[in-house]
């Protein structure tokens, strides 16, 4: 009897093994999202996720791991088994920025992209009632006056301060937490300008706040009349890509499987209704390779800029 | 404008019997997610998100609304019973509803619990409904100055009832400062005590100090106890006489529900303060009035309701800034955001104008859930008085296995395992040496929101102190925080909020401790 079924336990336990090696996926895969529940990473996963089960045929497992900016579950994804049963959904700055100005423990390198769903789009935002049109007013006016900033990323922050370096503005830069710090700052009328993430979109709508300068590399849908920081000469952008990746050395065939599914999801109805209408994103696939040339040059655009502003802070 | 056909059609909407089974489907679950400790209110509502996906947009933000202002109420249910709060807002709770429990009248203190929790709750979403819309601007006065200075005053306040010599409270304290410390520095970005650990630059995760200082804590304390003590008397559920909340205890505790339910408004209402502080700052505002603050700490009915009202009101209070001007007021508030995107919405200034009846709907949905809130409440209280009779043997290792699965559930994986814990060994030192572990969870919690609120302040001001003459708020809290600290200093007789591990004889206990 009990050999019997230590044999047969052996049998079962070899046939999962060997099982899982073809025929990708043929269990539940899990979806680890960088940042905490409730935000419009989280939210947009999730929907993504949905879209994603139908394509793929299997139920997706939605894991929040939050911490320092995406890093953390971008590290868990980097150190794990490279069978395409763990993606991470992120922005592609934990990726591409991250590792340039805090010390984790991996690289763009150690991650194969399946592909980009959508691009946020950030931009710099002043009260509505503010005398300043754009960036370019308010750096006029930071010569001779004291203005203030609000920052809630590391990246923004070091623009900033380039900004500011080049110009030799009188600008103080005032740390928030997240959209939902700086809005009550920027709207009591305690800020000059802030940046912002996306959660300014209600409330350009409600004329409490004005964008005065798009954060991307390309002009705004929602805002067609604000330049860009490069159009002012400035030679940076913010674009951030909410993509799929997988670690380096996931077999070819499991990430081309992983790569139709999600340019099936990336069309799904109900996904693009949310990005480009409740979140205000721009919703558009971006391929996993042509995702690594983008961040590739976007993380070397970075490095002098962290190279500069690292060690001054 | 508002018109009354339009109110009608939301008032239907929201006596549907979908979106009436939503808010009480959400209010059971929240109230049996407070219940069990380990389980706390963030944890069920980022659960729950999804879920409401697939439902109507009124039954999905009805149902997330009960989640929240069942838990509140739930939490006092694990403080008064178990010691071990649901979450950080109730451990004020505990300081007096579990030794009033163990001296026989569980009953009394769980109802004078849900009545405080429901009347905060209930006056507070009035507040929401009158208030929210056109003064939600208000909230906008209180910039980093006023903020910081608020934080500086609690700190100080709850700090100051500490229990026994000073030494171990301002020990305590400082020990909390120091953990809230742990992270990134907001400007630097430099890495404060993170031993290079990616998980920690966010800080020490809060759930898992929660968890581990408050719930888990407490099992190791009682398995010390059963294993000393093993003929310990259980808490007798018989039928005393005195065991029921009667009219004339309702009507002394009421000064402070009332009381409570304002302080737990305000601080709700102020996006950026934290739900937490309501409760301790309640809590020690009604000590410091009473007329005999000796006895708070060994079972005084106020204690409970000053923290029950004030814990709850928080709920909807925050949601103000919400609905109001789009900025979430708490955690629950954030997660709310979230849904509402689910749902295509996005909560902002134009909310009323946008989503009229929606607003109306949730409004009424809300009232009915504090009344749920009562009917789940006083049948939840029959049923979980019964958990007294359970022998500790079996409730400690359900309790631990509910703690843990509570920190995993959180994300933040074994790492966060690790650090419940850390804290759970920490926190029974504590309470064994007692050092007031209250103090230390509020020091822990304020730190760094108000090193946040100070640090804006001084760079916005450019270090200016004259700007604080321009803003009245900032300074009448600044001078009650000087009066505090005078009072602090002079006062040699410092009220006591953690009753001492409670030994054989279950009777309320006057304290041998000398009070240096």
């Amino acid at each position: 009897m009990k050999k019997i079924f230590l044999s047969t336990a052996m049998a079962l336990a070899l046939s999962v093994t060997a099982a899982s090696a073809q025929d990708f996926p043929n269990g539940p895969v899990k979806m680890m999202i960088g940042f905490g529940a409730g935000g419009t990473t989280d939210t947009q996963g999730r929907a993504l996720a949905a879209a994603m089960e139908k394509a793929l045929g299997q139920p997706i497992n939605v894991v929040n791991r939050p911490g320092a900016g995406g890093s953390v579950a971008a590290a868990q994804i980097a150190a794990g088994d490279a069978d395409g049963y763990s993606m991470l959904f992120s922005g592609g700055r934990a990726i591409s920025f991250n590792p340039l100005a805090t010390p984790v423990h991996y690289a763009l390198d150690d991650f194969t992209f399946i592909g980009a769903v959508a691009i946020s789009q950030p931009a710099m935002v002043a009260p509505g009632d503010s005398p300043y049109a754009t960036l370019t007013d308010v750096i006029a006016a930071a010569h001779d006056n004291n203005l203030s900033y609000a920052t809630q990323t590391t990246l923004d922050r070091m623009i900033v301060q380039s900004i500011i370096a080049q110009q030799e503005l009188n600008i103080a830069i005032v740390p928030t937490q997240g959209g939902s710090g700086m809005v009550p700052l920027l709207l009591a009328g305690e800020l000059d300008f802030a940046y912002s993430g996306g959660i300014h979109a209600s409330y350009t709508e409600s004329g409490d706040m004005k964008v005065i300068a798009a954060l991307t590399s390309e002009r705004q849908a929602a805002y067609p009349d604000v330049p860009t920081l490069m159009e002012l000469g400035f030679d940076m952008n913010m674009d951030d890509y909410r993509m799929v990746a997988v670690p380096a050395g996931t077999p070819e065939d499991v990430v081309a499987t992983l790569q139709t599914a999600l340019e099936t999801a990336a069309a799904d109805a109900e996904f693009v209704d949310l990005t480009e209408n409740t979140l205000k994103f721009t919703a558009q696939f971006i391929s996993g390779p042509d995702l690594k040339e983008i961040l590739t040059a976007q993380r070397d655009s970075y490095l002098p800029l962290v190279k500069t502003f690292k060690d001054q802070n | 404008m508002l018109d009354i056909s339009l109110i009608s059609t939301a008032l239907n909407n929201a006596f549907e019997l979908s979106a009436l089974l939503a808010v009480i489907g959400g209010v059971f679950t929240g109230y049996v997610v407070g219940v069990i400790p380990g389980l706390n209110r963030s944890v069920a509502i980022a659960v729950a998100i999804p879920l409401t996906f697939y439902m109507p947009a009124l039954a999905a933000i009805s149902f997330l609304i009960g989640l929240s202002k069942g838990t509140a109420a739930g939490s006092a249910v694990s403080a008064i019973l178990l010691n071990t709060p649901g979450e950080p807002a109730s451990a004020a709770t505990c300081a007096d509803g579990y030794p009033l429990a163990r001296s026989g009248k569980p009953r009394l203190a769980l109802q004078v619990g849900l009545w405080s929790s429901v009347i905060g709750d209930f006056l507070s979403t009035v507040l929401l409904i009158t208030v929210a819309l056109p003064f939600a601007r208000v909230a906008l006065e209180f910039g980093p100055y006023e903020l910081a200075a608020i934080l500086f005053f609690s700190l100080v306040f709850i700090a100051g009832m500490t229990s026994g010599s000073l030494m171990k409270g301002l020990a305590s304290a400082g020990l909390g400062i120091v953990l809230g410390s742990v992270g990134l520095d907001l400007e630097s970005g430099a890495q404060r005590l993170t031993f290079g650990l990616p998980e920690l630059m966010d800080g020490v995760p809060l759930i898992a100090v929660a968890i581990g200082t408050l719930a888990l804590s407490e099992m190791f304390v009682q398995i010390e106890k059963i294993q000393t003590n093993p003929q310990a008397e259980r808490i007798k559920l018989g039928h005393a006489a005195d065991d029921r909340m009667t009219f004339s205890i309702f009507l002394k505790c009421l000064p402070t529900i009332l009381r409570g339910t304002a302080i737990g408004a305000f601080v709700g209402f102020l996006p950026g303060l934290g739900a937490s502080v309501a409760s301790f700052l309640s809590y020690s505002v009604t000590q410091k009035a009473s007329k005999t603050p000796e006895k708070f700490g060994q079972g005084m009915p106020q204690g409970i309701a000053a923290s029950e009202a004030a814990d709850n009101a928080v709920v909807p209070a925050s949601f103000i800034p919400l609905f109001g001007l789009g900025i979430p007021g708490s955690v629950a508030a954030a997660l709310l955001v979230g849904a509402f995107a689910m749902q295509g919405i996005t909560p902002g200034p134009l909310l009323l104008r946008e989503e009229p009846e929606l607003l109306i709907s949730i409004f009424a949905g809300m009232m009915v859930a504090s009344v749920v809130m009562l009917l789940i409440g006083l049948v939840g209280l029959r049923i979980f008085a019964r958990i007294t009779v359970i022998p500790d043997r079996v409730v400690v290792p359900m309790v631990i296995f509910l703690c843990l699965s509570g920190a995993l559930l959180q994300g933040y994986g074994i790492f966060g395992l690790w650090m419940v814990l850390a804290f759970a060994g920490l926190g029974f030192l504590m309470k064994k040496f007692d050092f007031s572990f209250v103090t230390f969870i509020v020091a822990f919690i304020v730190t760094p929101l108000l090193e946040l609120n100070l640090r804006q302040s001084i760079i916005l001001s450019r270090g200016e102190i004259s700007v604080l003459l321009d803003r009245p708020i900032a300074l009448g809290f600044l001078a009650l925080t000087a009066i505090g600290l005078w009072q602090l200093g002079r006062s040699s007789s410092l009220l006591k909020i953690n009753p001492p591990i409670p030994t054989a004889d279950a009777g309320p206990q006057t304290t041998s401790k000398d009070l240096s």
